[in-house]
């Protein structure tokens, strides 16, 4: 997935604008709206504890 | 940046007692006992292997931890340890996913360990079920307690 996709998927899911060096923790998301957006990325599990920016999630 | 580790109980206890307090007051239901978690009993398990800090920072400070014992079952002394949570906690500042992430490593930490079974648990006032589910876990028990 490309960081464009990704950013605007993680857009959809926290309804505010990001880039890549958002950091995830910044956005608000709670346990389960994080949850559903690693599902919505396809984010293997043993690499969510990982994750700290949009950009992460592109890697 | 979130990093995430097992850390020695002597590292996590010279750090911890602000987040520990704010723990006792958000999740305790004996908040007329001392808050005073026994480090030194925690140490002696450590050393037996019997007992992990896995610990969550954000840019060095400690934001989170989650607190486990693993060992064998008493019921099934022949079978591969459990990993039993015995308390875990994520400062407010810091939930936005950090649980999440604290959860999926503890795991992948468990798996290391040998562990075949997680045990977790949650206070009936701050009800995480739905998270747990969404983790894979499922309810398999009620706990009940009764001040005597």
């Amino acid at each position: 997935m490309t960081i464009e996709q990704v950013i605007e998927t993680v857009e959809e899911h926290s309804g505010v604008k990001v880039t890549g060096e958002t950091k995830l923790s910044d956005i608000g998301l709670d346990s389960l709206e994080f949850l559903e957006l690693m599902v919505a990325l396809n984010v293997p599990d043993e690499r969510v504890p990982y994750i700290n920016t949009v950009q992460d999630l592109a890697a | 940046m979130t990093t995430l580790q097992i850390e020695p109980v002597e590292e996590w206890a010279s750090e911890s007692k602000d987040l520990v307090y704010a723990h006792w007051q958000e999740l305790g239901r004996d908040l007329d006992l001392e808050i005073a978690p026994d480090f030194e009993k925690m140490k002696i398990l450590e050393s037996l292997g019997m007992f992990k800090v896995i610990t969550a920072r954000e840019e060095g400070q400690l934001v989170g931890y989650l607190l486990a014992v693993v060992n064998t079952h008493l019921h099934y002394r022949t079978s591969p340890p459990m990993f039993i949570v015995d308390a875990y906690f994520i400062s407010p500042e810091s939930r936005s996913g950090t649980g999440t992430k604290l959860f999926l490593y503890s795991e992948s930490v468990a798996k290391k360990l040998g562990a075949i079974k997680i045990y977790a648990s949650c206070k009936v006032h701050k009800d995480h079920s739905k998270f747990f589910n969404a983790l894979g876990y499922q309810l398999s028990d009620f706990a009940f307690t009764k001040r005597i």
